[in-house]
């Protein structure tokens, strides 16, 4: 009697507490800490195998009585709510989506052609990510790219600013051609609408040309 | 399968606490001035976490120049400039230039010189005939040549550093520095919350593998045994058979008053695992008050960590503890440890000049507190079933199982 009581105290209070460290909703931790806190994903059939044998969890002889999924949580390096919703939305998919646009565009030109890029959002900070992580992923598929993009003049950006987006871009493509070299092509980085957060891109040349990439 | 069925019960009952919470909670109750000190609280901890993973990949960046310098022959460069999280501010962005000015200077197999450019970080205006434009010295071809930046420096190095979802990304870039700053050298690295902060020390700077291997080792390296000693003061309830609340007991009087016993315990101790959630260990004790008692014990203890998965290096750890010992004692306090009151035959003996003498055994639970595993704060309950229902002692707890002891141990490692 005695044993059982202690073990039972030995067992049931490390669970419990084991509760707090659970990044599963629960008594610690609401449904919405969870999602801001942790990167949450199911795993697939066979990742749920290696993490269960890395577990050394062993199956009941007679098979599984309860059907489970698996949820991996990663900890996120910062809140999702300590930067505004439209931010975050692009912030935490650079390293997905722009290699991506990068590749695609890279199919579209020549293989000695010069790369410029120019990323446009209402945000300068967000814009100049954008355009790092194109720079960086196209450096790194070892294309020339130089760090400047072209900088237009004041009025030429007050013009824009006026302007639909599908009726602003040759324009602002028209007052880049003047600074591009005869291999320089201008990857130019955007959103369509501000309520997106997919980004769009088209290729600029040296006479002024417009493309649309996706 | 019983574990299993358990904990699947008390997840249950969390769920529908979480429900119940959920719908009562207000959405409109305003922030509270407390909140927002929490909230400081909390982000000023992502911020300095956000330092050290972001030095970490500083290390790793100028790691991979130290091993694959890119440049032939020494060379200045100017740090052009350093982007850090989105909502940051000036004094990351200071801490990193810091870091990465040390990391240049303690690893010359960079052949990286780094030299001052106020001229590459000034904003300036320039006034041409197509347009007036402004920027960082460093960004318009026409201040390139008209300053003379070429001249103190042929390359610049730029970085950039974002949070992505559970990972931090560096995006470091070197260009020469000549019209339109064409980029000779990139590369991208990021670090996952999932792995720890390296630390790794600026000068002999090593890479992560390895930095990882020395880390295991030291760990690896840490003894099988430690050597714990712990002072600890022993209390009895005192019995009183009116009274029902044990603790009033004591304010009440009544039965017998048992002495404190002061213990001097010397163990051995062990762990399973290098993360020291279990340990175990073995231990022996003296106790001696003159004209009064002397004693010895022998016990064992079970230790499981509740405060973490792991062992911490820099935080306190929280230990549950479950031990046993054998007690022996003689002298006149040791006549106190029986069920029954003395009895002639022993009032006889004690005249006589024979010395009482008494041995039990006790169960303790216990939690205790540990820092880098060099002190312990411990308070314990314990449970001696030889007196279970004497007219000897009280107990502070009666759950089914009565604690007629509780107590603190104060204990240092070696």
């Amino acid at each position: 009697m005695l044993l059982i009581y202690l073990a039972s105290l030995y067992i049931g209070i490390p669970i419990i507490l084991s509760g707090v460290f659970d990044p599963a909703p629960g008594i610690f931790r609401s449904a919405i800490e969870t999602s801001s806190e942790t990167e949450c994903s199911f795993l697939t059939g066979e990742q749920m195998q290696r993490r269960l044998s890395e577990n050394n969890h062993e199956a009941f002889p007679r098979g599984e009585i309860f059907k489970e999924d698996m949820i991996e949580c990663i900890a996120r390096v910062l809140p999702v709510t300590e930067r505004p919703a439209r931010v975050e939305s692009v912030l935490s998919k650079l390293s997905s989506q722009i290699p991506e646009i990068v590749r695609t565009a890279k199919l579209r030109v020549p293989d000695k052609t010069v790369w410029r890029v120019e990323a446009i959002h209402e945000d300068s900070g967000v814009a100049e990510k954008v355009a790092t992580a194109a720079k960086t992923s196209l450096a790194e598929l070892r294309d020339s790219v130089f760090e400047q993009a072209p900088i237009l003049g004041v009025n030429a950006v007050i013009t824009f600013s006026k302007m639909k987006m599908s009726e602003g871009l040759p324009m602002l493509c028209r007052e880049y051609a003047s600074h591009l070299g005869q291999n320089e092509k201008l990857l130019a980085l955007f959103q369509v609408n501000p309520a997106e957060t997919q980004f769009h891109a088209g290729l600029c040349t040296h006479t002024g040309d417009w493309q649309w990439l996706l | 399968m019983a574990f299993i069925i358990v904990r699947r019960i008390l997840r249950l009952i969390a769920g529908l606490a979480s429900i119940v919470s959920a719908s009562c909670a207000n959405a409109s109750e305003p922030v509270l001035p407390e909140e927002v000190s929490l909230l400081e609280r909390s982000r000023a901890a992502v911020a300095s976490e956000l330092q050290l993973m972001s030095a970490d990949l500083l290390d790793e960046f100028v790691f991979g120049l130290k091993v694959n310098p890119i440049f032939a022959t020494r060379s200045n460069v100017v740090l052009g400039g350093v982007n850090v999280p989105y909502g940051f501010g000036a004094g990351m962005t200071a801490y990193l230039e810091n870091h990465f000015a040390e990391l240049i200077l303690k690893n010359p197999e960079t052949r990286m010189e780094l030299v001052h450019c106020p001229e590459c970080s000034a904003v300036v205006a320039h006034s041409g005939p197509r347009a007036t434009v402004m920027g960082r010295g460093l960004r318009l071809n026409e201040v390139l040549s008209s300053a003379g930046i070429g001249t103190i420096a042929k390359y610049a190095v730029f970085m950039d550093i974002e949070a992505e979802k559970s990972q931090l990304v560096l995006r470091g870039r070197i260009t020469e520095i000549r019209e339109n700053l064409p980029i000779v050298y990139a590369r991208t690295i990021s670090t996952s919350t999932t792995s720890p902060v390296l630390l790794r020390s600026s000068a002999n700077l090593k890479s992560a593998s390895e930095a990882r291997q020395e880390y295991l080792d030291v760990l690896r390296n840490s003894p099988f045994f430690s050597f714990p000693i712990r002072v600890g003061v022993h209390n009895y309830a005192q019995y009183s058979p009116q009274a029902t609340d044990p603790w009033v007991e004591r304010a009440a009087g009544g039965g017998l008053l048992i002495p404190p016993l002061v213990w001097f315990i010397v163990g051995a101790e062990t762990s399973f695992s290098q993360s020291r959630v279990w340990t175990a260990e073995f231990n022996l004790g003296i106790t001696n008050q003159i004209d009064s008692h002397d004693g010895w014990l022998a016990g064992g203890r079970f230790s499981r960590l509740i405060s973490g998965r792991m062992r911490s290096l820099t935080e306190p750890d929280l230990y549950l503890v479950l031990g046993g010992a054998v007690t022996s004692l003689r002298g006149n306090t040791a006549a106190s440890f029986r069920k029954n009151s003395l009895n002639v035959a022993e009032i006889i003996a004690k005249r006589t000049g024979a010395q009482p003498r008494a041995s039990f055994s006790s169960f303790r639970l216990a939690l205790e507190a540990r820092v880098k595993n060099r002190v312990s704060l411990s308070a314990f309950l314990e449970s001696m079933p030889a007196f279970s229902g004497s007219s000897n002692f009280g107990t502070y707890l009666d759950a089914g199982l009565q604690f007629q002891s509780a107590g603190m141990e104060v204990g240092f490692w070696f």
